[in-house]
């Protein structure tokens, strides 16, 4: 085989979506045998396929304007059978972003707009377009609608989405009622949940902003959406008990994310092992003493959940009795009964 | 031809004769792939159909035991490419199953196991094909002999070929042992074929489906107009490159296991 015929020479495209506008797979010829251009994990292929298969052809002016393709560097994106653009592949973030600023992708099905909106991390357009699908969902098919933004949600507090205003005057009830009807997927309880718990995150993010080290940066906002987060993600996961049990949950996880940040800067020195007694330590230095003591607490959180995050609020967070017996809706007796089986569960383990 | 009269395949022969335990594994849901370009017209019938065999000659219905293993790169149609969509049965539809294979036949038949297996396994269509009457059943005692558990056999990890004989089994066992990996084989080597030759009503058995993100909303109207009163779970993927449809399918196994077939190997 000369070195022309081993060369991939485009012919056309096939659109698997069946319409436009969509990313094509590039159809083309090498050596006499047709083949197309996929991406995969280990990047660009060439797939040999029937040579009868059915594809859209270019015409000459078509093929023209995109001579400078190649596929193993070049994607297509078609507005129709014969309006295509090139893409770099692994730049498709900076092209979808580039796209949705010109005004050709109106015909775009909503749920594909979603798809490319997140691909190109444009939140704006992904709240428009969530909004949109759900809209349809609602519309058509509202049986599944809830699953569907159940796992397609914009991971972004509600504040950046335009229907969070609509969603704010959802009827105000009590923390453990709107656990329930949030676990039961009623989307709007979730975020009435986080507009009521919002001082409180805003209080630990202060709070957490005036003990932090100088290699410890964290933003308020950021700090907030994770917590959103987590939250959102515990949901899915653990059907709530009562308000108590809610904030054990995220004060553990936003331990977690936390020691996650820390672990990222080693610099930084957040976990806290002072109140570790020093016959406990058992010939470790506090590196070590602080590994360990972060395993034992993810080992209790599944075993005592409330405890452990009522031991990690006053530990790690600072929290004051008062403030634990506010948060968590406890008696001054119960929080330090947990705090006493807390430390005697960890400090045992620690031996 | 019942199973009655007609003669039995070596693997059905030999698998009477094993001894099987009253406790069989639980039964797994089937999974059928098909693409993105036919679902509006599958929904709109209510049903998957059989389409013509090449290698069987037989309008023919295939589907996985236990999860989404088909992969290729060409799925079955006259399009030059196309995107998957998975489709989960309940184990009740292994009813209108009457054709088992302890293997993809149709990589069988397209020598995708190399020359060595390919000339092993010579004639399967015969040796190692189980016509049923109880294909759940059968399923399950497929699972028993030859990986022994549901977990063992959707990690594809087969039952070690300890007495090495001239029986069918052995070499099944052989076979599945066999490390093709050089040969770029997949789950194949180790999934258990159903074949249907009836239409199957997507209403009653559906209770998953995984497909591109794309006019979600009428694929799940056209959904719930077959499964009406169930309401199936989904899964959805972004389609934001020419992904290869054989790494889209490995997403869409990964999702249907974590949707519905995991807590089937979780019953006691």
């Amino acid at each position: 085989m000369s070195d022309l015929d081993a060369k991939f020479i485009l012919l056309g495209h096939d659109s698997p979506l069946g319409g436009y506008p969509a990313i094509v797979v590039p159809v083309g010829s090498m050596g006499g045998q047709l083949m197309v251009s996929y991406t995969s994990s280990k990047g660009p292929h060439l797939v040999p396929v029937p040579n009868e298969s059915i594809f859209v052809k270019h015409s000459p002016e078509t093929t023209e304007g995109l001579s400078q393709f190649d596929h193993e560097r070049h994607g297509l994106f078609a507005f129709n059978a014969q309006s295509l653009v090139v893409y770099s592949l692994g730049a498709e973030k900076e092209f979808f972003a580039k796209l949705f600023k010109t005004e050709d992708l109106g015909a775009l099905d909503p749920f594909y707009r979603f798809s490319l909106a997140r691909k190109a991390q444009a939140p704006e357009l992904v709240a428009r377009a969530f909004d949109q699908c759900v809209q349809l969902l609602q519309a058509n098919s509202p049986q599944f609608a809830g699953e569907w933004i159940r796992k397609n949600r914009p991971q972004l507090p509600p504040s950046n989405l335009l229907y969070a205003e609509a969603l704010s005057k959802s009827p105000t009830e009590d923390i453990t009622v709107l656990l329930h009807r949030w676990h039961e997927g009623d989307q709007a309880m979730g975020e009435e949940l986080f507009r009521r718990v919002m001082p409180e995150l805003q209080r630990i993010a202060a709070r957490l902003r005036g003990r932090e080290r100088s290699s410890f940066s964290l933003q308020r906002t950021e700090l907030v959406n994770e917590i959103y987060l987590k939250l959102l993600d515990a949901n899915y996961a653990i059907d709530w008990q009562d308000r108590g049990h809610f904030f054990a949950i995220y004060t553990i996880k936003l331990r977690r994310f936390l020691i996650d940040r820390a672990r990222a800067k080693p610099t930084a020195e957040l976990l806290s092992v002072e109140e570790v007694p020093e016959g406990k330590m058992a010939g470790r230095n506090r590196l070590e003493v602080r590994l360990a003591v972060d395993q034992l607490l993810e080992q209790m959180e599944k075993e005592l959940p409330v405890t452990c995050g009522i031991l990690v609020a006053k530990t790690y967070f600072g929290y004051e009795v008062k403030e634990i017996m506010e948060n968590f809706n406890l008696s001054q007796r119960t929080v330090e009964r947990h705090l006493y089986v807390g430390r005697k569960w960890l400090f045992e383990r620690l031996s | 031809m019942d199973s009655g009269d007609r003669l039995k395949s070596d693997l059905e022969s030999e698998l009477d004769k094993e001894s099987t335990p009253a406790e069989l594994p639980r039964g797994l849901p089937l999974a059928h792939l098909t693409v993105y370009r036919w679902i509006e017209m599958i929904l709109q019938v209510g049903r998957l159909k059989p389409r013509p065999c090449k290698y069987l000659k037989k309008d023919l219905l295939y589907l996985s035991y236990g999860g989404v293993f088909y992969r290729t790169s060409k799925l079955q149609t006259e399009q030059a490419s196309e995107l998957p969509v998975a489709l989960v049965l309940s184990p009740t539809v292994m009813d209108m199953i009457s054709r088992l294979f302890p293997f993809d036949s149709g990589a069988v038949a397209s020598k995708q196991f190399g020359p060595e297996w390919a000339e092993k396994l010579t004639g399967f269509e015969n040796r190692f094909c189980i016509n049923t009457g109880n294909a759940l059943r059968d399923a399950r005692r497929l699972v028993y002999h030859l990986f022994e558990t549901n977990s063992q056999y959707l990690r594809g990890i087969p039952r070690k070929n300890t007495h090495k004989d001239e029986s069918i089994l052995s070499l099944l066992r052989e076979f599945l042992n066999s490390n093709l990996s050089s040969l770029g084989i997949d789950h194949r080597q180790r999934t258990i074929e159903a074949i249907a030759e009836i239409p199957i009503n997507l209403g009653r058995h559906v209770v998953w489906i995984g497909f591109p993100n794309y006019d979600t909303d009428k694929v799940l109207q056209g959904l719930y107009r077959c499964t009406e009163p169930d309401v199936p779970q989904f899964d959805t993927y972004d389609y934001t490159q020419n992904f290869n449809p054989a790494e889209m399918a490995k997403l869409l196994e990964e999702k249907a296991y974590e949707s519905v077939i995991k807590r089937h190997t979780r019953i006691p």
